[in-house]
C-alpha cells in the first residue's frame, strides 16, 4: 500500500562505497513527507551528500530500502523512474551545467524525458522565469555569477516538474547574498508544493527549515524540530556543529544564570525576549 | 576573468546567413569548396570572391574579419606559391638558375594555386563566423545521425564536442589560477633549459588533470541526475528544420556553380 | 615590514567592450603585526587586489611599495614571494606532489633551500597547521577536505612569509573544519606574521581581525577598527554586507532604548554586556 502523504521512504538502508572499510551509512530510517522542507545537516564526511544520493537513485543501497512514491530502487530504471520525481542541485555550480547557453543548459533535462520541442521551450521560458534569470537565457554560463549559475541549475532541475528536489550543499561555494538568494528561492519552491530536501552545514539555513535531521558517523543521530535540536546546544557542538548565533547568545546567557530558554533561534525572538527581561527591570 | 573569451570565431549576428539551418551551411560550404575546385580560370574565380564579398554584405561581417582568418596559413599560401611558380614546367622561360625556372604558366599556376587556397579558407570562415559552435555540432550530429544505425556514435560525439565546448573557459580560467597560485609558491615557469621548464609544468598539470576528472566525475553524476540516459528517446527544444530560406541558399550556390560551368566552357580565362 | 599601496588601479580588458575597472585608485597601508580584513560583495575587486601585493598581477597604474621598493620592477619576485605569502581561495586544488610532505617543501625548495632545511621547514609547517605525523607521506589526495586546505596552507607557510595573504581560508569547509582553519591562523599571527584575510564572513573577520579595509566597485569605501567598521550597519547591508549578528543586536536593542556600550560586534562582548545588564534577573528571581 502506498502512503499517499510520504514521498521517500528509507528502511534501514545502509550504504558502503566500493573498497572503503566503514560504510558511509548505517541503517538509516527516514520518511519524507509529502511538502516537507527538511533539513539535513551534519559534518564533512558524515555521510550527508551519500544520503541524497540515495534518494534519486545515483547510489543503490547495499541493504534496505528506499522507496520513491511507492517504487523501490533496485535497479537503473528504478531509478530513472526516481528521477523523474527527485531533481538534484548539487554542490559546484561549473560542474553541473552540460551547455554553453543558458537556455539549453535548462532544457536539458526536459529533453532527455522525451518531450515535445514546444513543451519544452514553455517550461524552460516558465522555469527561467521563476528563478529570475530570463533576462540571461541566451547568455554563456561563464559570465555568470556562482549564484545566477545555481538558479540556472535550479531552473534546470524545476522544467522537470519533480516533485521533490534535493540541494546538496548548493550554497556552500556561494558568498552571502548568493547563499541567501537560493536558499529563498528554495523556501519559495517549497511554498509552491515541492518538497525539499537541503543538505547544508550552515546552521542558520538549518534553522529555517520545518524538520532537521542531524547525521553524524553514518547515522541519524537527531530528527525533530531546528527550535528542539538546537536548544540543546552542548550536544549540537559535541557533535560537531554549531547553533545559530542568537542560540548561543541564550545559551551564554542561560548558563550565567539569566532566565532565558535556549530554544531562540532568530534575532526577532532575541530581541522580544531581551526586550521583555529589560522592562521588567 | 576571461569574460571576452569567443569560442571558434563566430561572429553573432541575426541575418539571413546566420539564420539558415546549419546543416544547409555545412552542406552548402560543401558545395561551395566543390564549386572552388572545378572552377578552371581567373573568371571563375571573380564569380567566387563576388559570391563570398556578397555573403559577408548579407551576413554584415566586415571583411578584415575575414581576412583576419587567412593569417595562420599565410605560410601554407607562400609555400603553394613559390612551388608552383618554380616548379612548373612551361614554354616561354622567363628565369632559370639550376632546376629552377620561371615561366608565365608559373607564374598563371602560382597565383591561381595560391588564390584556390585562400578562397577555400575564407569560404569556411563564412561557414565559422556565421554559426555557434553548438549549432555547428547540431547539425553535424544530425547529418550524421542516419550512420548511427552502422555504429557511428553521432550523438556520443556531439554531447562530447558541447561538453568540451562548455569547459573550455573554465578550464582555462582553472590554469590561470593555478599557474597563480604555484608562482606565489615561488614556481619559475618562464626561465631555465626546455627540460627544466617541461618539468615545472608538472606543478600545473597534476592539479588541472585532477581537478579535470573532478569535475567529470561530478558533471557525470549530475547529467544522470537530470535523467540523461544517452541520445536515445531524447528530444531537442529546438529541433533543426529547413525553411524557405534554406531552399533560396541552395538555389544561390546552384546559380554560383552553374556560372562556373559555363565560364569553364566557355573557355575565358582559363589556364 | 610595511606594504604601501598608492593609488593602485586596475583594469581587465582595456580597450575592449569588456573593460572592468576592478581596482579603482586604492591607497592604504599594512603595517608590521597588523591583522587585516578585507570584505566587500563579490567583484568588489578584493581578490584582484590582494594579488598585487605580491607581484602576482602588474598594475594598471598606481604602485604596490615593499620597503620603499616599488615591487613591479623588483628583480627577484620569486624572494618576494616567499616574503609575502599568498594562499588562494580553496588552495586544495594547487596540491600535485605524491606525498604531503614533498607538496609542502615545494616552495622552500623554489627558494633555493637545501632538501634539509626543505624538510625541516616543511615539517615545522605541518606541525603548526597541525597535520599529524602519520599524513606526511600519505598522497595529499587521499586527506580529507579540511586536511587537504592545511596542508596547502602550510605549502605556503613552509616558505616562512613575513607577510600572509589569505582569500577565503575557511569558504567550503564545515563549521568544525571553519573553526580549526581561522585557529591556525590566529596562532600564525600571534608568533608575529602580519595576516591579511580576504572574507565574506563578517563573523570571522569580526572576531580575528584588528582592522577592516571595506570595498566596494574596486574602491575602498570604509578603513577602520573593527568597532568603527561595524557601528555602520546601514552602510554595510547598502552594499549588500550583513554585518555581525551581534552588532545587529545590539543596535536593535540601542534602538529600543536599550542602553548598550558603543563597539560591540561579537557574541562574546555581547553576552558579557547583557549578562552586566540582566544579572538582577536571574532565574526564578
Amino acid at each position: 500500500m502506498q502512503d499517499n502523504s510520504v514521498d521517500i521512504k528509507l528502511t534501514d538502508v545502509s550504504f558502503k562505497y566500493d573498497g572503503a572499510e566503514k560504510p558511509a551509512l548505517q541503517s538509516i530510517d527516514l520518511c519524507i513527507g509529502k511538502g516537507e522542507m527538511l533539513a539535513v545537516l551534519g559534518r564533512n564526511g558524515s555521510g550527508k551528500s551519500t544520503l541524497g544520493k540515495l534518494l534519486n537513485g545515483l547510489f543503490i543501497p547495499v541493504s534496505g530500502s528506499v522507496c520513491v512514491f511507492g517504487r523501490e530502487i533496485k535497479n537503473e530504471d528504478d531509478a530513472y523512474a526516481a528521477r523523474r520525481h527527485c531533481g538534484m542541485v548539487f554542490q559546484d555550480p561549473d560542474n553541473q551545467m552540460v551547455a554553453t547557453i543558458v537556455e539549453e543548459d535548462v532544457a536539458f533535462g526536459c529533453e532527455n524525458l522525451g518531450l515535445p520541442s514546444e513543451e519544452i521551450q514553455q517550461r524552460v521560458s516558465k522555469a527561467l522565469d521563476t528563478v529570475g534569470m530570463s533576462a540571461y537565457s541566451k547568455s554563456a554560463p561563464h559570465m555568470l555569477s556562482g549564484g545566477q549559475k545555481q538558479r540556472v541549475a535550479i531552473a534546470g532541475v524545476i522544467a522537470m516538474r519533480p516533485d521533490i528536489i534535493v540541494f546538496d550543499e548548493s550554497t556552500s561555494m556561494l558568498d552571502p547574498s548568493g547563499r541567501e538568494d537560493i536558499f529563498e528561492l528554495a523556501l519559495r519552491l517549497n511554498d509552491e508544493g515541492v518538497t525539499v530536501v537541503w543538505i547544508t552545514h550552515f546552521m542558520e539555513e538549518a534553522a529555517r527549515c520545518q524538520r532537521l535531521v542531524v547525521i553524524d558517523e553514518g547515522r541519524i543521530v537527531l530528527d525533530d524540530t531546528p527550535r528542539k535540536v538546537f536548544a540543546d546546544v552542548k550536544h549540537v557542538k559535541d557533535l560537531g556543529l554549531e547553533v545559530p548565533d542568537m542560540t548561543y547568545l541564550a545559551w551564554e546567557l542561560n548558563n550565567s544564570g539569566i532566565d532565558i530558554s535556549t530554544d531562540i533561534l532568530t534575532m526577532e525572538e532575541m530581541e522580544a525576549k531581551l526586550w521583555g527581561l529589560m522592562s521588567g527591570i | 576573468m576571461l569574460n571576452n573569451i569567443t569560442l571558434g570565431q563566430f561572429f553573432p549576428g541575426e541575418s539571413f546567413i546566420h539564420r539558415l539551418d546549419p546543416r544547409t551551411k555545412i552542406l552548402l560550404t560543401i558545395a561551395f569548396l566543390v564549386c572552388v575546385f572545378i572552377s578552371r580560370g581567373f573568371l571563375g574565380f571573380g564569380l567566387i570572391v563576388a559570391f563570398i564579398y556578397m555573403c559577408a554584405k548579407v551576413a554584415r561581417i566586415q571583411l578584415k574579419f575575414i581576412f583576419r582568418g587567412l593569417k595562420p596559413i599565410a605560410v601554407i599560401v607562400i609555400i603553394t606559391f613559390l612551388l608552383n611558380l618554380f616548379m612548373s614546367a612551361g614554354k616561354d622561360v622567363l628565369w632559370k638558375w639550376g632546376i629552377l625556372s620561371i615561366s608565365v604558366q608559373g607564374i598563371k599556376n602560382a597565383v591561381f594555386m595560391a588564390l584556390r587556397l585562400i578562397l577555400l579558407v575564407t569560404g569556411t570562415q563564412l561557414l565559422t563566423l556565421t554559426t555557434s559552435p553548438i549549432r555547428l555540432t547540431d547539425g553535424l550530429e544530425s547529418l550524421f545521425l542516419p550512420f548511427s544505425k552502422i555504429g557511428f556514435p553521432a550523438h556520443e560525439l556531439a554531447m562530447m564536442m558541447s561538453i568540451a565546448l562548455r569547459f573550455i573557459p573554465t578550464l582555462i580560467e582553472e590554469t590561470q589560477k593555478i599557474t597563480r597560485a604555484q608562482k606565489a609558491r615561488g614556481a619559475d615557469f618562464e626561465s631555465g633549459s626546455l627540460i627544466k621548464r617541461a618539468k615545472a609544468l608538472l606543478p600545473l598539470l597534476v592539479p588541472l588533470f585532477v581537478s579535470a576528472f573532478r569535475r567529470a566525475d561530478e558533471l557525470a553524476m549530475a547529467m544522470e541526475a537530470r535523467c540523461y540516459r544517452g541520445g536515445k528517446g531524447r528530444t531537442k527544444m529546438r529541433p533543426l528544420r529547413y525553411g524557405r530560406k534554406d531552399l533560396y541558399a541552395l538555389c544561390c550556390v546552384i546559380l554560383l556553380a552553374g556560372l562556373i560551368l559555363v565560364t569553364n566552357a566557355s573557355g575565358i580565362g582559363v589556364i | 615590514m610595511g606594504i604601501d599601496v598608492r593609488h593602485l588601479s586596475y583594469t581587465y580588458n582595456p580597450g575592449t567592450p569588456f573593460e572592468t575597472k576592478a581596482v579603482d585608485d586604492v591607497s592604504f597601508e599594512i603595517r608590521d603585526g597588523e591583522f587585516v580584513g578585507i570584505i566587500g560583495h563579490t567583484g568588489s575587486g578584493k581578490s584582484t587586489l590582494i594579488q598585487h601585493l605580491n607581484a602576482l598581477i602588474e598594475p594598471t597604474s598606481g604602485s604596490v611599495l615593499v620597503d620603499g621598493e616599488d615591487i613591479n620592477f623588483s628583480k627577484n619576485k620569486t624572494s618576494l614571494r616567499r616574503r609575502i605569502g599568498l594562499v588562494f581561495q580553496y588552495p586544495e586544488y594547487q596540491l600535485f606532489e605524491e606525498t604531503v610532505l614533498k607538496d609542502v617543501s615545494f616552495g622552500p625548495k623554489n627558494i633555493g633551500k637545501t632538501e634539509d632545511e626543505c624538510l625541516s621547514a616543511a615539517r615545522q609547517a605541518l606541525q603548526l597547521v597541525g597535520l599529524s605525523e602519520d599524513s606526511w607521506e600519505k598522497s595529499p589526495f587521499e586527506l580529507s577536505g579540511g586536511q587537504q586546505r592545511r596542508a596547502a596552507l602550510a605549502g605556503v607557510l613552509a616558505m616562512q612569509p613575513e607577510v600572509l595573504i589569505l582569500d577565503e581560508p575557511a569558504a567550503g569547509l564545515d563549521p568544525s573544519g571553519r573553526k580549526e582553519i581561522l585557529n591556525i591562523i590566529r596562532r600564525i599571527h600571534s608568533y608575529g606574521t602580519t595576516v591579511v584575510m580576504v572574507s565574506h564572513s563578517m563573523d570571522d573577520v569580526a572576531r580575528l581581525c584588528d582592522r577592516i579595509i571595506v570595498m566596494e566597485k574596486g574602491k575602498k569605501v570604509m578603513d577602520g577598527t573593527p568597532a568603527e567598521v561595524f557601528s555602520c550597519v546601514e552602510e554595510l547591508e547598502a552594499m549588500g554586507l550583513k554585518p555581525p549578528s551581534a552588532a545587529l543586536l545590539a543596535k536593535r536593542l540601542k534602538q529600543r532604548g536599550i542602553d548598550i556600550n558603543d563597539g560591540i560586534y561579537t557574541l562574546a562582548d555581547l553576552a558579557d554586556e547583557l549578562k552586566n545588564r540582566l544579572g538582577g534577573i536571574k532565574k526564578g528571581a
